[in-house]
């Protein structure tokens, strides 16, 4: 770069946006870096996390459970005030504060307290979803009748979230809060991070290799062999991938990290697979491919030294289009109680979260933290993409600037 | 009509069994790769509900009889195959007299009612704030409030879902929380009823439609901005077309139809996503019947409702492939 180019871009102001100078290089784009900041922030958030934080913590019942003690003033009181029982309800549910107790402090570490409004008049049978079950009626295969209740909860004044006690209520000893049975939230958060990114980077990666293998094939040779990757990646492509995978879990039952990353990696391809045969297929006939196959390079050097520099941004882009993807398919197969069990993960804590209704017991960081911490992780991955993008494509940062 | 050539149509209808059959074999193999025996499993499970079992080794039998497990494996591929092909899809482990295809057809309409307006409403609504966002003649002040629209785009349906429980359903208390219609209500075609459907899909719609209708937005700023430097659009400018027009007719008509075949690649993953929206809602769909088949494993039920996720996806992608060639009439496929 010459003294005089920096001259002149320094004094046209209106230049300098565009201009040419050191910091120019398309990277070097805004979007694209604060979501990579976000991304790292939180993958650090797990690296140095540990040296902190006692992770050990996350373990069940390593900190104090929301067990209401039988003593606690005020719940008899509380028990007293509730409405009556529905009528269906169980006979632990009427024999008062001891009962409560024995029949609450059950394995899932559920709150008395809310199964002492009549609320829990069925739920766990058909293990139907807590937010619906936590009312009269709620559990039935039909969705059952939410309106009802909420008239009942008009005419009992009692708010409809409640956590008296102050149940996990974030402290200086777990700054975060804690969960009903007995995690700590900040420690949870430290293991769950940095594996629900795992498993997208190992999805996506596995993906992206295929993807590229089958997609440089495709573009390249052409003929049948393109016609058969085409047509399997657009069928593949169209496949609800994330029902399949919840029939795979319901099979499987328990599954590692790992062994979830592989899974979500046989849906991972097709677009990867997609991008690159339409890429290469327009970059076949430019002319500095066509200069170097006619001056000999090897079909494998023009793949992987004059066209994959070009591609970069798009592999990119959809690369980080791929780990949130996997993300989210992870997740969604956790919050449906399909993931690992016994490790921690962003997904896993989002559904004891909701089979322990926690939002109706007011215990907001329970499900809240978890799904904040996924949503930065999501915008920063968006953000690059988007970043990513305008890279591939001038002609959209073009419009930014305007 | 040009494009629309028996060969393109033969193709279309091939992706479209090709898809189904592959859906239908990876639901076949997944169980019989799966570690363990699900009738064993669902045995044993029994016993642990009530004790020891008198003769289970003939209940076994008998099961493995009526499911089709006997024989070698492309026999029971074949009479797999011929069952779903009738759309049989047998009967429910976990809630046994009730057939499985009953149990999905009381569940569909909900499902579909609920993903066509809600894809509907998004679809539209994003490409209109993505050609908004790439068009030159916008106000300045709607430009820049568009992009706040985009917010909620990269958070997972089902999380925007539970916000929207925590705020709407138990903070403010506009909306219910759960199901999709007052059981006090009857059903049918009055009026209240009606109301009280909408008032329940509120919340399950709102969060599809927010979090997905970033991703048309994008794309058709993409495509707009791509079309703004076109020949065309510079002659029609010329010829003193009022900006609506060249807009509507022009920029839009243009940038749409790569949204399409982006509306066929993606309604895979939005049926994906929304079975966890129906989950979160309690919404009495497909994804919620699928949510219980996995806690009662109830493999028959689980199965077939995949089964039928996966075909009615394929079906929509099939309809929205025929209707292509008419939006388009650019595009013949004559070589597919």
């Amino acid at each position: 770069m010459t003294a005089s180019t920096v001259d002149t871009v320094e004094s046209t102001p209106s230049l300098r946006r565009t201009g040419l100078n050191r910091w120019d290089s398309p990277w070097l784009n805004g979007k694209f870096l604060v979501g990579l900041a976000m991304v790292t922030l939180v993958a650090l958030m797990g690296i140095i996390g540990p040296l902190f934080w006692d992770t050990s913590l996350a373990r069940v019942a390593s900190s104090p459970q929301n067990l209401p003690p039988p003593w606690a003033p005020g719940y008899r009181h509380l028990v007293q005030e509730s409405p009556p029982p529905a009528a269906d309800a169980s006979p632990a549910q009427q024999a008062g504060p001891e009962g409560e107790r024995s029949s609450g402090g059950s394995i899932t570490g559920g709150n008395p307290l809310a199964r002492a409004t009549p609320a829990s008049s069925g739920g766990s049978i058909t293990g139907g979803n807590p937010l619906a079950t936590a009312q009269p009626g709620g559990s039935s295969v039909t969705g059952g009748n939410p309106f009802q209740s909420q008239t009942q909860a008009e005419v009992t004044p009692q708010p409809q979230t409640t956590n008296p006690y102050g149940f996990g209520v974030p402290t200086w000893k777990h700054p975060l809060g804690t969960e009903s049975n007995g995690r700590d939230m900040l420690a949870v958060l430290i293991v769950g991070a940095p594996r629900s990114l795992r498993v997208g980077l190992i999805a996506a990666g596995i993906g992206m290799l295929v993807g590229i293998a089958l997609g440089f094939t495709a573009g390249f040779l052409g003929g049948w062999v393109d016609n058969v990757i085409r047509t399997i990646s657009d069928a593949v492509i169209t496949i609800p991938s994330l029902a399949v995978l919840i029939v795979i879990s319901a099979y499987v039952r328990t599954v590692s990290v790992e062994n979830m990353a592989l899974l979500l990696a046989l849906f991972a391809w097709p677009g990867p697979t997609r991008l690159i045969r339409a890429q290469v297929l327009t970059l076949r006939e430019r002319g500095y491919v066509q200069m170097a196959r006619l001056s000999g390079a090897s079909t494998f050097d023009i793949m992987f030294k004059e066209m994959m520099p070009n591609l970069l941004p798009y592999l990119a882009a959809s690369f980080t289009g791929n780990v949130s993807g996997a993300i989210l398919a992870a997740t969604g197969l956790e919050a449906l109680g399909l993931g690992p069990t016994r490790i921690p993960t962003l997904g896993m804590t989002i559904f004891y979260a909701i089979r322990a209704a926690a939002i109706l017991r007011g215990m907001w960081w329970w499900w809240g933290l978890p799904i904040a911490l996924l949503v930065i992780i999501f915008t920063g991955l968006f953000l690059m993409t988007i970043g990513l993008d305008e890279i591939a494509n001038p002609r959209l940062r073009g419009a930014q600037s305007q | 009509m040009a494009g629309l050539t028996p060969a393109y149509v033969l193709r279309r209808v091939g992706m479209w069994l090709l898809t189904i059959w592959l859906g239908a074999t990876i639901i076949f193999v997944i169980p019989r790769l799966a570690p363990g025996d699900p009738v064993a499993a669902m045995v044993s499970r029994l016993s642990a509900q009530s004790g020891y079992i008198e003769n289970s080794a003939e209940m076994i039998e008998a099961w493995r009889e009526r499911f089709g497990l006997n024989g070698p494996w492309y026999v029971q591929y074949l009479s797999y195959l011929r069952s779903v092909l009738t759309f049989d899809l047998g009967y429910s482990l976990a809630s046994f007299p009730s057939q499985v295809r009953d149990m999905i057809a009381q569940a569909v309409p909900w499902t579909i009612g609920l993903l066509t307006l809600a894809t509907l409403i998004s679809f539209v609504l994003g490409n209109l704030i993505g050609a908004l966002m790439a068009w030159r003649r916008t106000p300045r002040l709607v430009r820049s409030l568009l992009p706040v629209t985009l917010t909620f785009t990269s958070i997972p349906f089902f999380m925007l879902g539970i916000l929207l429980i925590y705020v709407f359903a138990f903070g403010l208390r506009w909306f219910p929380p759960s199901g999709a219609y007052d059981s006090t209500l009857t059903v049918g075609w009055n009026w209240e009823f009606i109301v009280d459907v909408i008032h329940h899909g509120t919340l399950p719609a709102l969060s599809i439609v927010v979090t997905s209708m970033g991703f048309w937005a994008l794309g058709m700023r993409g495509m707009m901005i791509t079309n703004e430097g076109e020949d065309y659009m510079i002659l029609a400018d010329a010829k003193g077309l009022s900006p609506r027009r060249v807009f509507w007719f022009y920029g839009v008509r243009n940038s749409v139809l790569p949204q399409v075949t982006a509306l066929a690649l993606n309604l895979g993953g939005i049926a994906g996503g929304s079975t966890l929206v129906e989950y979160i809602f309690a919404y009495p769909g497909m994804g919620y019947l699928l949510y219980l088949g996995i806690v009662n494993t109830d493999y028959t039920l689980i199965q077939g409702i995949v089964f039928m996720l996966i075909v009615g996806t394929a079906t929509a992608v099939l309809i929205l492939d025929l209707l292509y060639p008419l939006i388009d009439p650019r595009i013949t496929y004559e070589k597919g």
